[in-house]
């Protein structure tokens, strides 16, 4: 009861990376942008300027399969934008960082917005009393309603985590096993093995993860708001 | 036997979370080879339709893993 004043906080380091993400994003978009705002259009493209417009045009293609065209100018960037942050975060256990999605704190605010704005497009469907109704009755619905929260974060959280946790686990056996193997103190076999598991737990599953927060969000979305 | 053996035991049946998804995973492959078969020429959709399916499936067997983590390295 003492202490009732105090207030510990914990600053986790998934954290301080997130933000370091985020600035390096920042900073990339914003040398981009100016680029492209500089660049001449009837010359082609190249460069960075180039990778940029493939991936803008792809992932628009995607978007496009899979939303209405009516979502285009608000929701198309916040999707792209997303996809992109939460791609360099899965990959970022690459290098030396502990990956920001592999804390459930992250993951589940970045859901808490998902979670948002399929509740605002219900609401300025429906109007407010329908909308309330739609959710308490049947009273499964309420389930049904706070089940993407738990779903879309616990995914992204359980399919990081548990890759570092394997991997860290890989390089515990490639070490006893080259002990056993050569009797010197040395992992030999770790970037052999390790190699080709980080290339599928980290880069093909952070891909395939980040695909699967966006789409299922922006279904979500669009299925609130027909 | 100690409490350690019977965290040990109920991690490796969380784990059977993965029978079920096993199944699944093969049934979707399956589907998307006889879906190749059938029309050759989508077979780019299909590959990414299969993969994203794969990947929802997956999840489940992914809930079963983190609750054998959880159960191994902090209960």
């Amino acid at each position: 009861m003492k202490n009732l004043g105090v207030v510990q906080i914990i600053i986790q380091p998934e954290l301080i990376f997130s933000l370091f993400i985020m600035m390096g994003l920042s900073m990339g978009f914003i040398y981009v942008g100016k680029k492209i705002s500089a660049a001449d259009p009837t010359q082609k493209p190249k460069g960075i300027i180039l990778v940029c417009e493939t991936g803008v045009r792809m992932l628009t293609t995607y978007m496009n399969s899979i939303m209405p065209s009516n979502f285009e100018s608000n929701y198309y960037p916040y999707f792209i934008m997303m996809f992109v942050y939460i791609l360099v975060s899965n990959i970022s256990g690459l290098f030396a960082f502990q990956s920001p999605t592999s804390n459930f704190s992250i993951t589940l605010s970045i859901t808490l917005i998902t979670f948002t704005l399929i509740q605002f497009n219900a609401i300025r469907k429906k109007g407010g009393v329908r909308y309330i109704k739609d959710i308490i009755w049947p009273p499964t619905n309420i389930l049904g309603t706070i089940s993407p929260l738990i779903s879309l974060s616990m995914r992204i959280f359980g399919n990081v985590l548990s890759g570092s946790i394997l991997m860290s686990l890989v390089y515990e056996l490639t070490a006893w096993l080259s002990n056993l193997l050569v009797p010197v103190p040395i992992d030999f076999l770790g970037p052999f093995l390790g190699g080709i598991l980080h290339f599928y737990f980290d880069v093909f599953t952070g891909f395939i993860q980040a695909l699967v927060f966006i789409t299922l969000s922006s279904i979500l979305i669009a299925l609130e708001a027909e | 036997m100690t409490d350690y053996g019977l965290i040990a035991i109920a991690a490796g049946i969380a784990v059977c979370a993965g029978i079920g998804t096993g199944i699944g995973e093969g049934i979707a492959a399956g589907k998307a080879i006889e879906a190749v078969g059938r029309n050759p020429e989508a077979e780019s959709k299909i590959r990414i339709m299969m993969i994203l399916g794969i990947a929802l499936t997956e999840t489940v067997a992914i809930y079963g893993l983190l609750i054998a983590f959880i159960l191994l390295f902090i209960y």
